[in-house]
């Protein structure tokens, strides 16, 4: 088509396209500039825990009754299913070593996203998906350096971290997997519910969990977070997100993630796999990167 | 409108899931701009990139009184026009307009774009800057000739005129390029 038969038509259509590469370099910088403007941004599932803890004083009468209160609560636990609280979901996340999150949007029966994250390796792995093409990027922090495979292609290119990536990555390790929807359980909104969601509302089915659902209102909208959580690790095993206007009846969904929690042993096979044999750990010398980038200050020999 | 209020309540409590939302539904239609007008896709992925890491700087006390995207496309409009101050960014001449330059290399070419794109990006880089920048916003940013005339400090017939004689130009351009 001659783009001057209508030109409006085509300028408006003009689109260009970023790279995954492009993609993975602005949003790391953005996230890292995100975390830095929040404020208060050190301030973590600690505080939340301490705003658990902390009571007011109370007059004895006050006292007298919260005993009775808690004394009935007990008995009622007792007569129940086990029930989890969003910060025993919190308590999890942070103790959990390996954690695989599966990003989804809309219908997609493909993840646009896997983010595979050790604790105990001390590694990051990104899959990003767009249409036939699969990019796999690795953050190994204890080797100091990125690795990166397109699925189409044999070669992996090896490259320093810089010291901000090293940091970024140890930030990624550290927080919850953005499993949950607020940065600690103190930031919820006043007001916000929790509450168990009945198995014939739950619409996915995930065995061996137990749906809950969080909603609040902020800013004239509502949002809904229902979470999938383990029966015995507490740990979320499905999340989803919706929303929708004070005046509708119905929430929209908005995306979903599924988490699985591999072991050490699997991470290091499914590495293996992707990267090939880890010349890098052994600690021994040889290592000369990869050709493409022999030569362009990136392909030093790990310490 | 609504979904945008909703990330963007999101990403002021430090939601990096938002920003990334964010980033996923604006980030071509920003580049697109910034291409157009710069027809250089590594300068303009680099002003996708300035802008959008100050957006994030910026996220947590953010107020917006325009809708997100008008406050992104403007916010590139304004650091293509930085640039153009500060680097006095290289004029086209009509008979020096190849493909889209860029610097990325490697498997994945970084800014991708189709023959007929790469052949409708050089007929805008041809354009003068005033003309290819009302274009852009009218069509690209979807801003009213009002809009653009209070952004640019010029009258409505102004801005009429250049988106005018811009589209008359191009169409020219076009048609000339097809010819060879």
């Amino acid at each position: 088509m001659n783009p001057a038969d209508n030109l409006e038509h085509s300028i408006r259509q003009f689109q260009v396209t970023t790279g995954i590469e492009t993609d993975r370099r602005i949003l790391n910088d953005a996230f890292a500039a995100l975390e830095g403007a929040m404020p208060g941004a050190s301030a973590g599932v600690g505080r939340a825990m301490r705003q658990i803890v902390v009571f007011p004083s109370v007059v004895k009468l006050a006292a007298a009754a919260a005993v009775v209160v808690v004394a009935c609560t007990l008995l009622f636990k007792a007569l129940s299913p086990k029930t989890v609280e969003l910060g025993q979901v919190y308590q999890a996340l942070q103790k959990a070593e390996n954690v695989c999150v599966s990003r989804y949007t809309d219908a997609e029966a493909e993840p646009i996203q896997q983010v595979l994250t050790s604790r105990t390796l001390k590694i990051v792995m990104y899959k990003s998906q767009r249409g036939t093409q699969a990019q796999f990027d690795l953050f190994d922090i204890p080797n100091r350096l990125k690795k990166t495979r397109y699925q189409a292609s044999d070669t992996v290119s090896t490259e320093r971290l810089t010291a901000e990536a090293v940091i970024r990555a140890e930030g990624a390790i550290r927080d919850v997997f953005e499993l949950v929807p607020f940065a600690d359980m103190g930031s919820a909104p006043k007001g916000s519910q929790w509450g168990r969601v009945p198995k014939k509302y739950q619409g996915a089915s995930v065995s061996g969990t137990q749906a809950y659902e969080l909603t609040w209102l902020a800013e004239g909208l509502f949002y809904k977070y229902r979470i999938f959580a383990d029966a015995k690790s507490d740990l979320p095993k499905r999340i989803e997100y919706y929303f929708k206007e004070k005046s509708q009846d119905q929430y929209k969904f908005e995306s979903r993630q599924v988490a699985s929690y591999p072991t050490e042993k699997e991470i290091k096979l499914l590495i293996k796999e992707i990267f090939g044999p880890d010349q890098d750990r052994s600690g021994e010398p040889g290592y000369i990167g990869t050709p493409e980038h022999h030569g362009q200050g990136t392909s030093e020999n790990p310490p | 409108m609504l979904e945008d209020r909703r990330l963007l309540w999101r990403l002021k409590r430090g939601d990096k899931e938002a920003l990334r939302g964010v980033y996923e539904k604006y980030k071509d239609n920003m580049l697109t701009v910034a291409t157009s007008l710069l027809h250089d896709s590594g300068a303009a992925e680099d002003v996708l990139h300035d802008v959008f890491v100050s957006f994030a700087m910026s996220a947590p006390r953010l107020k917006l009184r325009i809708s997100l995207r008008k406050y992104l496309i403007t916010s590139i409009i304004n650091r293509v026009r930085d640039r153009f101050r500060t680097k006095k960014h290289h004029v086209v001449e009509l008979d020096e307009v190849g493909p889209i330059s860029s610097n990325s290399e490697g498997p994945e070419q970084s800014a991708i774009l189709s023959e007929e794109s790469q052949l409708l990006a050089g007929a805008l880089a041809r354009l003068p800057l005033e003309q290819r920048e009302t274009i852009v916003l009218h069509l690209k940013a979807d801003m009213k000739f009002k809009q653009i005339a209070r952004m640019q400090g010029i009258s409505i017939s102004t801005v009429q005129g250049r988106y005018r004689y811009g589209l008359s130009k191009l169409r020219t351009i076009l048609d000339g390029e097809l010819k060879k």
